[in-house]
């Protein structure tokens, strides 16, 4: 082979190890060529009635991508404006989202969570407010949690079993019916999400418990006297241990009880938007009413992302 | 970049300029050189044995030569970008008789997956190595040519892109690519070979920002089925 030859097929070798670390493999600017081969540009978000938070008390919303292999890619952080649309954390409006570290093309599903605004995390650790899985390029976002929440229903049973009969009945409230049988029916939870009842008395609410399944007690008897007198069903009696400014015992009369999906791995102090059941007392409530809890589930946020 | 690319283009560097496949200088042949008898008593049209096994160079070019000459190729491989398409595709190509080193190849082929089709034509310069003192030839690929690419969008894309206020239009595009890549020639009869390939095509889009931030990499994986003409 001549010198010339080999001169020449060297230089060409070297122009390709130039170009091949020289070019950029994915453009800056996704277009026909790289939407037709199969990449995605950016994902569009389209959320419904999503509650705006309060950063600095209730965290902020993140969205995540979920790969395979269970790992998930930050598409960053968002808010939800006073009109009800998307906000990024400065307060402009958004409807997507574009990631330089991943290919938007290998997510699989998406995930919302509430987050601390303080510390991002690496991995969702917030609050699972909405997830779904892409199909065809679109994913229906629900809160994470059975169907079967749509058709959960119940009733309380105002009674307080803790402090002895006759004394401040209309002070407690039990998922008990009289034969002591559970009175709410409500799927199970999952890892991620937990039940927890809020009571809503003299401007404040008060943390009740949390419960996995209406058959078996709650996590709490925070404000009752013998636990050991309480069945064995989510409830309590308001007797004693009140916060500041209300005295207990006091009578549930007028007040309002909720029972709301919250995220297992957080404790917030204020009660989520995801309220699945809720209940008013009378204010002339006697001992032994029984108050309907209503399904509140179609107030749920939802919404769509769509792979472009 | 992608390390293991640079370590193939290396290697194959390295079996292309070898210097018992580059040398003008021909080594003892085992097998006798024709007389001039024998020569004149071969039959028109009929081939001479050429063993594909043997592992010395020849120093006489055999009447047909399966190194040189036309050869038509069909193509199917992986687009390995995106959403990795199937490709299939056609060649034709011609390499130089005296040496069988150099060929020239025009392609067109064809990508479909399910968010649009990506075509293209090619024209490459072939340089392959060890043709007729080996089974197997590596070559190195280089050329140019131009693409055509049309998106699909998917059934549930186009119905949600509305909300967003997109129009669910089909786009297209076209411009001019780069390419280059290595391979290997494995030499199955007189007649028929088969090239494992690896090309890297830089695709030069139509985005915003300079050169260098418009090439898209349609990197394939593929083999030829070559028929020697």
């Amino acid at each position: 082979m001549s010198a010339k030859r080999v001169g020449a097929i060297r230089l060409l070798i070297i122009l390709s190890l130039v170009l091949l670390p020289a070019c950029n493999q994915t453009p800056t600017e996704i277009t026909a060529l790289p939407r037709a081969a199969g990449e995605i540009q950016k994902v569009l978000v389209d959320l419904t009635s999503l509650q705006p938070l309060d950063p600095a008390a209730e965290g902020i919303y993140h969205l995540w991508a979920l790969l395979e292999r269970s790992e998930s890619r930050s598409l960053g952080a968002f808010n939800i404006g006073a009109g009800g649309q998307m906000v990024d954390t400065s307060g402009a409006p958004i409807s997507e989202f574009r990631s330089d570290e991943f290919a938007l093309r290998e997510t699989l599903g998406m995930l919302i969570t509430i987050e601390s605004e303080a510390e991002m995390p690496e991995s969702p650790s917030g609050m699972q407010i909405l997830s779904g899985t892409f199909i065809e390029g679109v994913a229906r976002l629900t809160v994470p949690i059975s169907s079967a929440i749509t058709s959960g229903s119940g009733s309380v049973r105002i009674f307080s079993p803790t402090d002895g009969p006759n004394t401040n009945e209309t002070s407690g409230f039990w998922m008990v019916d009289a034969n002591g049988d559970p009175s709410v029916f409500l799927p199970d939870t999952t890892a991620a999400l937990v039940y927890e009842i809020f009571v809503d008395i003299s401007g404040s609410s008060l943390k009740v418990g949390r419960f996995d399944r209406t058959d078996q007690a709650d996590d709490l008897c925070r404000f009752c006297v013998d636990a050991r007198l309480a069945p064995e069903r989510p409830g309590d009696d308001l007797l004693v241990n009140g916060p500041d400014g209300i005295v207990f015992p006091t009578s549930l009369a007028g007040t309002r009880i909720t029972v709301s999906l919250e995220g297992r791995g957080n404790d917030f102090l204020s009660r989520s938007q995801l309220i699945v059941l809720e209940g008013f007392v009378p204010s002339s409530v006697t001992p032994e009413a029984i108050v309907p809890l209503i399904n509140r589930s179609d107030s749920f946020p939802f919404g769509t992302a769509v792979l472009f | 970049m992608n390390l293991r690319s640079l370590f193939a283009a290396l290697l194959l560097i390295s079996a292309a300029l070898a210097p018992g496949e580059t040398s003008a200088a021909p080594v003892a042949s085992p097998i006798p050189p024709l007389t001039d008898e024998e020569d004149a008593s071969r039959v028109p049209g009929t081939v001479l044995p050429f063993d594909l096994q043997q592992t010395t160079r020849r120093d006489g070019r055999p009447t047909r030569d399966p190194v040189g000459g036309f050869q038509i190729s069909f193509l199917g491989g992986v687009q390995m970008r995106g959403s990795a398409s199937g490709h299939a595709g056609l060649a034709f190509s011609h390499f130089k008789r005296s040496t069988g080193n150099v060929g020239l190849e025009l392609e067109g082929g064809a990508s479909r997956g399910p968010n649009g089709q990506v075509s293209h034509g090619l024209f490459s310069l072939i340089l392959q190595s060890g043709g007729r003192s080996s089974k197997m030839a590596p070559y190195l690929a280089f050329g140019g040519g131009i693409y055509y690419a049309k998106e699909k969008l998917r059934d549930r894309v186009a119905e949600e892109l509305p909300t967003f206020g997109i129009d669910p239009v089909e786009e297209t595009e076209s411009g001019a690519l780069i390419a280059f890549g290595l391979g290997i020639r494995i030499f199955m009869s007189e007649k028929i070979s088969f090239r494992i390939d690896y090309r890297e095509m830089r695709a030069i889009t139509g985005g915003s920002g300079g050169l260098f931030h418009r090439f898209y990499s349609l990197r394939r994986v593929g083999g030829f089925l070559s028929i020697h003409l």
